[in-house]
């Protein structure tokens, strides 16, 4: 596998909702959309198996969205990753590493049109050290409450994809 | 998101196709009242021009869970013994068999379940109503949201940890739900049977509950060199090249 190919793709139906602060299913224009709130943090995750021809050359992961309601202000997103390791990793509680950030990226222009931000992990403790073949969780937040950057954009960000790819 | 129902305007959605018309079936539903005072109605199928011709699931003023049936107005009721609070997103499963009993059963709670052994269908039942009771009387209509309605024609098991799942993922005896409306957002349709709801009074809108449901197959992306190519080209499994 190359760098900037594509490993897994996400839609919102493969969401397994946290039992709570979950992002909620929605539809526009019959396209269905998982709706991440404005004023408090809000999550979705997926699970997934990282194809053997990742090449360790790390993850980034592209969120596509759209703004529910706005035309301005900025979104951050963040994302984590659990390993599954094999026979060492026990499921009855979590454990995603630390959440890496978009940083705050600006609503599209027109309330439906699609943005298109990533959020990068470097092979290693950055991706829990997720390797090749071996399940995994990926978590997605919009952190709607300023913890790592200024989140200011009014109404629900609509996620539509999530793409994994090697960086 | 799920339909929001207020029950000062008389809002409800309504068919008069109707996906079962004996027994057994079963029903499931998400649902979150607002206030639960004087009865919250989820599901109805009826007679919309008698008194008392009937089966419903609604909310009893105690915060019990209620399923009654009216025959030509003889019947009966199922109550849960757990209870529901408002502004909390809660599970209603209701069975009626083909021997005539009737169960009812909230948040998956079996052990809490209410039974009743001898019910009967309505005789003439001719409207399905989601969010008030198919009546000529008071309608019992809904304060709250209702998501993932869905209905078998025949016996579903509750189970706890099933009710997460959005009900495709619950097979019954005879398979998939005959009626199933996600009610996401203004989506007022049986994804099954294709039977459209009038929306009655303009219900709204309201976040939609925490379900799983039916994924796509994930398809990572391969590396195909081709003999002779100057560069690799990539597809989707299971796609031609």
């Amino acid at each position: 596998m190359a760098s900037g190919d594509t490993l897994l793709v996400f839609t919102p139906l493969h969401n397994e909702p946290p039992a709570a602060n979950y992002a909620q299913v929605d539809q526009r224009n019959a396209h269905s959309v998982l709706d991440f709130d404005a004023s408090s943090d809000e999550e979705a995750v997926f699970g997934g198996v990282l194809p053997r021809n990742y090449a360790g050359g790390g993850l980034t992961v592209t969120l596509v969205w759209m703004a529910s309601t706005a035309n301005s202000g900025n979104v951050v997103w963040q994302a984590a990753i659990e390993r599954h390791q094999d026979d060492i990793d026990d499921l009855n509680s979590d454990s995603f590493a630390a959440l890496n950030g978009s940083g705050a990226v600006a609503a599209p222009s027109t309330s439906g049109e699609t943005g298109y931000d990533t959020i990068t992990f470097t092979d290693g403790a950055d991706m829990d050290s997720l390797a090749a073949g071996e399940s995994f969780r990926l978590k997605i937040r919009r952190d709607a409450d300023d913890t790592s950057a200024t989140d200011s954009m009014a109404g629900d960000a609509e996620l539509l994809r999530v793409e994994v790819k090697e960086t | 998101m799920a339909r929001k129902f207020n029950d000062a305007s008389s809002e409800d959605l309504s068919t008069t196709t109707l996906p079962v018309s004996g027994l057994p079936f079963t029903i499931q539903a998400w649902f979150r009242t607002h206030d639960h005072a004087a009865g919250k109605t989820i599901v109805s199928i009826g007679d919309i021009d008698a008194t008392n011709d009937y089966w419903t699931v609604f909310v009893l003023t105690n915060g019990k869970l209620r399923f009654r049936t009216r025959s030509n107005g003889s019947g009966g009721n199922a109550d849960t013994a757990n209870t529901i609070t408002d502004n909390v997103w809660h599970h209603a499963h209701a069975h009626f068999y083909a021997s005539g009993s009737t169960e009812v059963i909230l948040d998956g709670d079996s052990a809490n379940k209410g039974t009743n052994s001898s019910q009967a269908y309505p005789v003439a039942a001719d409207e399905l109503r989601i969010g008030s009771r198919v009546t000529s009387g008071s309608r019992y209509y809904m304060d709250g949201e209702i998501a993932e309605l869905a209905i078998w024609d025949s016996f579903v098991g509750a189970r706890l940890g099933s009710k997460i799942f959005n009900p495709l993922l619950h097979q019954g005896t005879a398979g998939i739900p005959k009626f199933y409306a996600p009610l996401i957002r203004d989506e007022d349709q049986d994804r099954i049977g294709g039977i459209l709801l009038a929306a009655n009074n303009t219900p709204s809108v309201a976040p939609h509950p925490r379900v799983i449901f039916p994924a796509p197959p994930l398809y990572p992306a391969q590396n195909i060199v081709a003999a002779g190519a100057p560069h690799p080209y990539y597809y989707l499994a299971g796609a031609a090249a």
